[in-house]
């Protein structure tokens, strides 16, 4: 009996470790000269089958606009909200998409740009259909979600490693990283791995100081500017003439 | 070299922010005017959230304008009991200004409004400056030179006459208040100095001659940017000083070069080449606003404090 119960919990542990995964760094520090990072997801995958990554960033509610022609002038008319919209969306794969999974599993898991769950202030299906595909072309256009799927390569036979492109204007807070095994057209694993990015150093200083004393940081701001301003005049006033 | 902005959220050249800095500067310093209207939009250009661009520029708009006052100070051109009056009046201008501000972009029509306020107040003025600076360069040999031309017979009946002995001119109180409010209101709804308000007010309502105008009202600019600034960062955490830091590097500049010219330009001269300026941004929003924008849909974030 103890010989089958060690068995069994082995072959249930085998199964686990068909998938590892995990990033080169877990947090990402936005200094004075950032100018964008790559963000390095690796792993391990045993079995055979395909990876689908999904990184997301932290969501946000969203009022869209919609601009009218009212007498001659474009003005903005129609608006709707939207929640839990990702700040940030960018895909890997190692195979296309439409090829490994069906759209059932797709939607159900928020795979793909089409496909995330996002909640309206209307219950008016068109008008979400149509918004939606708004957001996703400004998003794209804003460079946070990105269309395209990027080919995942295995270094060796078992290890894989995908880089994504963190642009400069990034946001900052709690992202994700979804690692995702395809077998046959089904999800059979998955990993969630999280990482952050934070303003660090003196960006994070000034951000911190803004938002909590904001009076403070406005009088000092203010008289920063003033001084600079009075301590340039004095040295063209002062040397030129 | 890139430096990253930490209200803003983005990074930006430096260089290309001083050099931004000094050609506004330069207007700035040349006609008495923020040089809000050309910076703004450059900023919007390079990829600046529009809120955060307003809320820096006012901070720019202190350091710019305050080294042009010190130069025109020097030069005894600065009439202080006026700009103190103006003040008095864009402070108020400020807050009603406030008010309209946050229920525009409750409603989502603050881009329109900007607009809107740009064409209209900004669009008319620069038109009868046009017109004026044409008419008066034409007639320079026999008109009559200052300070015989009186002010128009509306103003020179207003209550409360006061002299203003720095500038020579006898006014009514009345009028700089009014002017001030005004502009006051035009700071915070489009985030400029409000000089080109009062440049022609200055002008044409109390007939300051023209070397007081701008060293005049840009004193009035640096106290009201500076109380905008403070409400702007205070309600809206808008002020980014990075990016401000860096634009007063360069239009600091700018102002003492553009300040040199300046004082002596002849003043039909200078209104003539600000007008074309004001009417050529005007009438470019006015194509924006006719025109179909490029993109029908815009995104504003729902702002949590995170």
């Amino acid at each position: 009996m103890k010989v089958l119960f060690a068995l069994f919990c082995l072959t249930y542990a085998c199964q686990g470790m068909g998938l590892t995964a995990d990033l080169a760094t877990h947090a990402v520090r936005i200094d004075t000269d950032f100018t964008g990072e790559d963000m390095v997801v690796f792993g391990t995958l045993t079995k055979k089958g395909d990876i689908i990554i999904v990184v997301r960033g932290p969501e946000e509610t969203l009022t869209i606009r919609k601009k009218e022609s009212i007498h001659g002038l474009w003005l903005n008319h129609d608006a709707l909200t939207v929640h839990e919209v990702p700040r940030y969306y960018a895909m890997a794969c190692t195979k296309p998409l439409d090829s490994i999974l069906s759209q059932e599993e797709r939607t159900r898991h928020e795979i793909g740009l089409q496909n995330l769950h996002l909640t309206w202030s209307t219950p008016d299906a068109e008008l979400q259909k149509t918004y939606t595909h708004a957001l996703i072309h400004e998003k794209i256009k804003q460079n946070r979600y990105i269309p395209t799927c990027g080919l995942i390569n295995f270094v060796s036979t078992n290890l894989f490693r995908i880089t994504f492109q963190l642009p400069a204007t990034v946001p900052t807070g709690a992202y994700t990283v979804q690692v995702f095994v395809v077998q046959e057209g089904q999800i059979t694993d998955a990993r969630t791995i999280p990482f952050i990015i934070t303003k660090a150093g003196s960006s994070a200083d000034l951000s911190e100081f803004a938002t909590h004393n904001g009076f403070a940081y406005g009088l000092l701001s203010a008289l920063c500017s003033l001084f600079l301003g009075l301590i340039i005049s004095q040295f063209f006033i002062r040397f030129r003439v | 070299m890139q430096i990253y902005l930490p209200i803003a959220g983005m990074p930006v050249d430096v260089l290309v922010l001083i050099i931004l800095g000094l050609v506004t500067g330069s207007i700035s310093g040349l006609f008495g005017v923020g040089g809000g209207f050309l910076l703004t939009p450059f900023l919007l250009f390079m990829g600046i959230p529009p809120a955060i661009a307003v809320g820096s520029q006012t901070a720019q708009l202190i350091g710019s304008s305050i080294s042009g006052v010190m130069t025109y100070w020097k030069k005894r051109a600065v009439d202080i009991h006026m700009s103190l009056v103006l003040f008095a009046g864009s402070a108020v201008g400020t807050f009603i200004g406030l008010l309209f501000f946050s229920h525009l972009k409750k409603i989502g029509q603050i881009d329109f409004a900007i607009a809107a306020s740009y064409i209209l107040v900004l669009g008319s003025l620069s038109l009868i400056m046009l017109f004026e600076s044409i008419q008066t360069l034409r007639r320079e040999k026999s008109a009559i030179p200052y300070p015989l031309t009186k002010a128009p017979k509306w103003v020179r009946r207003l209550p409360f006459q006061v002299l203003f002995p720095h500038s020579s001119i006898r006014a009514s109180v009345l009028m700089p208040l009014g002017i001030g409010f005004i502009a006051g209101f035009l700071v915070v709804i489009m985030g400029i100095g409000g000089g080109f308000v009062i440049v022609p007010a200055l002008n044409y309502l109390l007939r300051m001659p023209p070397h007081f105008i701008p060293g005049t009202s840009l004193l009035q600019i640096v106290f009201a940017t500076f109380l905008v600034t403070i409400l702007q960062a205070t309600l809206n955490h808008t002020v980014d000083f990075v990016l401000a830091f860096y634009l007063i590097l360069g239009s600091a500049v700018g102002v003492q070069i553009g300040a040199r010219y300046g004082y002596d330009l002849r003043g039909p001269l200078a209104r003539l080449f600000l007008s074309l300026l004001v009417l050529s941004v005007s009438l470019r929003l006015v194509f924006e606003l006719t025109h179909t924008p490029p993109s029908l849909y815009s995104l504003e974030r729902k702002v949590d404090k995170s």
